[in-house]
């Protein structure tokens, strides 16, 4: 299909308290980009939920054009969401050439329903979308992240998170309501949402990990800090070799492999046998006296001091923080 | 019998001692983890709840890696094999494995939730479901049966654990979070009775194959360039005192985004300040 003639992309925009997620608002920086080099295509974002000023000021600071409006999605949202984009894309005015889905859980699962209930072709872990006289060429990463493959004839496309640089490009925006129709009935139903205990869950399934190495001595300080932000403990092998901590603890090639989103790697060297247990990491913190310690070479932050007094500074912030939010007694 | 299926695929090895664009030239052939743990949670649902385990490969796979999957433990397999046809699209094997379900008419297939050592975009457990008008349980990490339905456990973000439920039959489509702990037994592979198939033998053509639309089409493969690591930029919030803090380490002194910023020396204040910000920017701690 030749898609010269590209009038309008899509783009489902997720959005929390008031906020629109980061990797939203990639995709709606790239979908504006693409529709400008395609000669002025229209950005129709769509929010479910209500309708939040708040977003909509940020949905115009980004490049929206347009925003579809569609009420709080009912059951398993990226069930009910996808149904409903599937079944507006064919009523809208213009009718979209491509939907932009961010790269979370959620936008890639989105993405994948739309493709496969409307039978289009898509990619995901997309790093680079054009223009062109042919249409939209977009560059994704394959081979776990090793090969980049440069593909044409995307209609839905799933954008890697943390690719795009998120700069303002406001415009007027309008505001309107996402086609409602008869959609199927649910056939996947949430029974429930609960918080994982950081205690017991397997190292390689936390999400956030604070591992001590042998720059400390004490493993209280680590232990009380990661109960108080819900991390896992995890740490290197010298110290479950002394007895700091326990053996199924210990995180590097001769123990376990975790991938989480945050590792906070504290009093650790960062040999290699432990980074190969973490490198995968997507955010690394590192506190450790010495600037030159090969771990700070992973690292997003790293924090040059010692660890006891920065884990009990930590301790003494968050408990702050936490007194603070509580209402004083009496408040209505 | 309850017939337990697996979709299982083959992927290539990338983290060898060649440079990845040669090892795309004359690959290696190895399972795709994903499909392990897939077969790992098949087997587990037959040794709980009895029935067979079927492996399902549309497409060329070799030996070895066939073998591999077998001795996980399954009781029988499928190969579905078209002479000429090498490069299937999403909807090519998609269709194949609904035809064969079909058939089998299992309670749950089970398909990796993509190939990560292949080009894996995660499209086929989406189609299969859709062709066969089934639920589609994506990224689990655990099932369990209760009576006609499934629950499965997901890893979501944050630390949560989503619970989800469907009526059986359905679609699992199975995390890196699953577990893995058996071993491929070579004795196990050989008692596995396998059948080698082509599509006639689904009541489909090559045509109606060749016919299903798919308009993504693959212009080039260049070695992709390794991803920067996010680093973390003073926030143009942080107080007076942060700030100097940030710049005697020369921190906010360095360019926005360059290795050097990345590093905070201050007083454990300052710092504890620093890292909780950086962790509530990145909604790691609320
Ligand atoms: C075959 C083999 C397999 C191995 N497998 C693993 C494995 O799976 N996992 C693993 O972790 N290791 C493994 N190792 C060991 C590995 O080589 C290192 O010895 C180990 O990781 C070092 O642990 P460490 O960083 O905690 O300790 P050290 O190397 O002693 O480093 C301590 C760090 O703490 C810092 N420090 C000291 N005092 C303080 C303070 N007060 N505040 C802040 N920082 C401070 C220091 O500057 C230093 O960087 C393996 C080794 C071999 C040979």
């Amino acid at each position: 299909m030749a898609q010269n003639a590209l009038s309008a992309v899509w783009v489902w925009v997720a959005h929390e308290k008031g906020r629109i997620l980061e990797a939203s608002r990639e995709a709606l920086i790239v979908a504006r980009r693409v529709a400008d080099e395609a000669g002025g295509a229209v950005v129709m974002a769509v929010i479910f939920g209500q309708e939040d000023e708040q977003v909509l000021a940020e949905l115009a600071t980004y490049g929206a054009d347009l925003v579809y409006v569609a009420p709080e999605p009912g059951g398993y949202a990226p069930l009910s969401i996808s149904r409903r984009l599937a079944w507006a894309w064919d009523h809208v005015v213009p009718p979209p050439g491509v939907l932009f889905c961010p790269g979370t859980r959620m936008g890639r699962e989105i993405g994948l329903r739309v493709g496969a209930f409307r039978g289009v072709g898509g990619v995901s872990d997309v790093v680079r979308v054009r223009w062109d006289d042919n249409g939209i060429v977009c560059d994704h990463l394959a081979f776990g992240g090793k090969v980049q493959c440069t593909v044409q004839g995307v209609e839905v496309v799933i954008l890697r998170p943390d690719t795009y640089r998120v700069r303002p490009a406001p415009r007027p925006l309008r505001v309107s309501s996402l086609p409602e129709g008869e959609i199927p009935a649910p056939d996947v139903f949430l029974v429930e949402v609960r918080k994982a205990d950081p205690r017991t869950v397997p190292l390689e399934q936390a999400e956030f990990i604070v591992a001590g190495g042998n720059g400390v001595r004490d493993f209280r300080l680590i232990w009380e800090f990661a109960d108080l932000v819900g991390a896992a403990v995890g740490g290197s092998r010298v110290v479950c070799d002394d007895g700091r901590l326990e053996r199924s603890r210990q995180i590097g090639e001769s123990g376990t492999i975790v991938s989480p989103r945050c590792y906070i790697a504290v009093g650790i060297s960062g040999a290699i046998q432990h980074v190969r247990g973490m490198q995968n990491s997507e955010i690394v913190i590192t506190i450790n006296t010495d600037r030159h310690a090969p771990i700070h070479d992973l690292a997003s932050l790293a924090i040059i001091g010692d660890a006891h007094a920065v884990l009990q500074a930590l301790i003494d912030e968050v408990r702050k923080e936490r007194v603070a939010a509580v209402p004083p007694v009496g408040t209505p | 019998m309850a017939v337990w299926m697996v979709c299982v695929s083959e992927g290539i090895v990338t983290n060898g001692p060649l440079p990845v664009m040669n090892a795309l030239k004359s690959p290696l052939p190895m399972p795709n983890p994903l499909d392990e743990r897939a077969v790992e949670m098949a087997t587990t649902l037959r040794e709980q709840y009895g029935g067979k385990v079927v492996l399902v490969s549309v497409g060329n796979m070799s030996e070895e890696v066939w073998e591999y999957y077998l001795g996980l433990g399954a009781e029988e397999g499928i190969r579905v094999e078209e002479a000429g046809l090498s490069e299937w699209t999403p909807p090519q094997v998609a269709r194949v494995l609904a035809s064969v379900a079909r058939t089998l008419r299992p309670q749950v297939i089970f398909c990796g939730e993509r190939c990560v050592n292949g080009i894996g975009t995660g499209w086929v457990p989406f189609l299969l479901g859709t062709y066969l008008a089934w639920p589609v349980l994506p990224g689990v990490a655990q099932t369990s049966l209760r009576e006609e339905t499934i629950q499965v456990e997901r890893v979501v973000e944050r630390g949560y654990r989503e619970v989800l439920a469907a009526p059986l039959p359905c679609v699992v489509s199975v995390a890196e979070t699953a577990p893995l702990t058996r071993y491929s037994a070579i004795g196990r592979a050989h008692q596995a009775r396998v059948r080698r198939t082509t599509l006639g033998d689904w009541g489909l053509s090559r045509e109606a194959l060749l016919s299903l639309p798919w308009t993504v089409r693959e212009l080039s493969r260049v070695q992709a360039r390794p991803r920067p690591r996010k680093l973390y930029v003073p926030p143009s919030t942080m107080s007076a005192a942060d700030r100097l803090a940030a710049l005697l380490a020369g921190g906010t002194g360095a360019s926005r985004g360059s290795q050097d910023s990345k590093f905070f020396e201050g007083t454990p204040q300052q710092a504890a300040r620093v890292i909780l910000d950086f962790l509530k920017q990145e909604g790691i701690f609320p």
